[in-house]
């Protein structure tokens, strides 16, 4: 037992201490500087910031460099599937344009209704700063969800910065570089982001999961029959970082009844991100702004004030009177293709009712035939009983309807 | 091949082949996840310094590694120097496991890297958790350390063959 003992012990310390042969650093040595790394990395210290700052410059650039042949590979393979799907995206895209494009002239005017409303409320407007920059480096790691972007802090980025792909939230900025920085996505089970569940306006925290999907954490059961699938998930705007209303995804597969986890489904599909825009979200408040303006030029101000928000608004309603208009008009279509349809099938109805007319007049000449045939075979068997003879009184003359009452009755007189 | 044999800088390259594939590996954030199946993911910088260090070449040294470790951090956003630890554990793995077999076989070497990894994972998943409050999914880690662990008995396959193909034993 000493012996296996003395043995480990050799082993590890000949692991742990020598140089192996060729090695110019010993494991421990090197273990310790590992350690020493690990702990200084947590200081905020500047010296320590910039050290590591600038390692993260010289190692992206190099990921980028080294990811390039491998993103040229999976762009390609994405042209072609593009390429092959090409028809029927265009027709998808074609039906979805129309769609939208009758939706954004209602989701102007709820625009503006909202702006007036947030004046009207005494709330703060909010100004945007945007930095547009490109993703350098987009690689899935299977424990975290990130991105790099090729803008730092010499551009004004700073962290806690919102990370939109077109108008939808992906992410925000959690470390900054001088010229790059990282992006935590949605995705990554560390984020949590402040959300609202519409319709109903209720509000929870939209956790990642790892996956291309995100869950509703800190909400009530209570809540769950208000969710149906496809509700709609919004920035809701608790901590100030990200302004309400930024869309993010929707719900899907959820049965209030069975399901226990709520699955959110984002809009942006994080895999083929190229570029995304950075957003500041800063407050300004305008109460008291508002207030000076009114007090010191009530009267040539108003108009001042007033005409572009009248502008903005008769603008709004040529708009809606030009999506009434064209209600008005397909209604009228509509209905003349109705009357066109019921003249149509009054002509139809009329020409069956011929076609009955002459099928009913087929039949009764059947019949008519049917009881003649009858009366000939008749006329054949007791026609001679019924026809008056020379040297008799008995019997009918041939033709006289007597004659055929007596051949109908079989001969009897 | 006479060529690519008397060629040194050839030579030379195709003896640096692994580490140059390390650090391919750890700038790329290689995880052979491209068919998208939930879970699979391969840490082939685990298999690379395994086999390597096992075979104790020297142009895989214990600093390239440690720089490599750097770099993985920096690229996938762990705090810094954490792999650089994980991967100097599984190097003092290697070394004992060298200085206590003395057949090594695929068999041996394969059980004893299922054990290793499984260590490294737990002290990553501890340090990460613990030290850093960084969330991790235990299940993508535990999946991570399986599929690994199968994938590496075809890599050390290919690994021994051109092992056995570019050095001698001279070189280590």
């Amino acid at each position: 037992m000493n012996v296996s003992r003395d043995d480990f012990v050799i082993a590890i310390r000949s692991a742990f201490l020598k140089k192996q042969t060729k090695q110019k650093f010993s494991l421990l040595s090197l273990i310790t500087l590992s350690i020493i790394i690990l702990i200084l990395s947590n200081f905020d210290y500047k010296i320590i910031k910039t050290v590591r700052s600038g390692i993260n410059e010289i190692i992206y650039r190099g990921s980028f460099v080294i990811s390039a042949p491998e993103k040229i590979v999976k762009n390609l393979n994405t042209e072609i599937r593009n390429h092959f799907g090409l028809y029927s995206n265009s027709k998808k895209m074609e039906k979805e344009l129309n769609e939208y494009r009758s939706q954004k002239i209602s989701l102007d005017i709820l625009k503006f209704e909202n702006q007036k409303f947030r004046q009207q409320l005494d709330d703060y407007l909010i100004s945007t700063e945007i930095v547009f920059s490109k993703i350098i480096i987009d690689n899935k790691s299977p424990f975290l969800r990130s991105i790099v972007i090729n803008k730092g802090s010499r551009d004004g980025i700073k962290s806690g910065m919102a990370v939109l792909d077109q108008q939808y939230l992906v992410g925000k900025v959690i470390e900054v570089n001088f010229g790059t920085s990282r992006v935590l996505l949605l995705s990554d089970i560390n984020s949590n982001i402040p959300i609202t569940i519409s319709p109903g306006n209720l509000l929870a925290i939209a956790t990642g999961t790892g996956k291309d999907k995100a869950k509703v954490n800190f909400l009530k059961k209570t809540h769950f029959d208000k969710i149906t699938n496809d509700s709609l998930v919004y920035s809701s705007g608790t901590g100030g970082l990200i302004k309400s209303g930024v869309p993010i995804g929707r719900i899907i597969n959820f049965d209030s009844k069975i399901d226990e986890d709520i699955n959110i489904e984002f809009f942006s599909d994080f895999s083929q991100l190229q570029y995304v825009s950075v957003v500041a979200f800063d407050k300004v408040e305008t109460k008291v702004t508002e207030k000076i303006d009114l007090e010191t030029s009530e009267t040539e101000n108003d108009e001042d004030i007033e005409l572009p928000t009248l502008k903005k608004k008769l603008d709004l309603l040529i708009k809606e009177k030009e999506i009434n208009d064209q209600i008005t008009n397909k209604i009228k279509i509509e209905n003349e293709n109705l009357k066109s349809q019921l003249s149509n099938s009054q002509i139809e109805i009329i020409n069956r009712q011929q076609i009955i007319e002459k099928q009913n007049k087929i039949i009764k000449s059947h019949n008519i035939d049917k009881d003649e045939l009858n009366f000939l075979r008749l006329n054949l068997e007791y026609g001679e009983r019924c026809r008056k003879k020379t040297f008799s009184k008995k019997g009918f003359k041939v033709g006289t309807p007597e004659y055929k009452n007596c051949v109908l009755k079989k001969g009897r007189l | 091949m006479s060529y690519l044999k008397k060629s040194g800088f050839l030579k030379h390259i195709f003896k640096s082949a692994p580490l140059i594939i390390l650090f391919i590996a750890v700038l790329n954030e290689f995880d052979a996840n491209y068919f998208g199946i939930p879970f699979l993911s391969v840490n082939l910088a685990f298999i690379l310094i395994f086999f390597w260090t096992l075979k104790n070449i020297e142009q895989f040294g214990y600093g390239y590694i440690f720089l490599a470790g750097i770099i993985n951090d920096v690229v996938t956003g762990s705090p810094l120097g954490l792999s650089s630890f994980l991967y100097m554990l599984i190097c003092v793995a290697t070394a004992y496991f060298r200085k206590i077999t003395l057949r090594p076989n695929i068999t041996k070497d394969w059980l004893f890297f299922l054990i290793t990894i499984s260590c490294v994972n737990s002290i990553y998943y501890i340090i990460s958790s613990y030290f850093f409050d960084v969330s991790i999914d235990y299940r993508f880690l535990l999946t991570n350390n399986i599929a690994t662990f199968l994938i590496f008995f075809l890599f050390y396959i290919i690994f021994n063959a051109y092992y056995k193909k570019f050095f001698r034993k001279s070189d280590v």
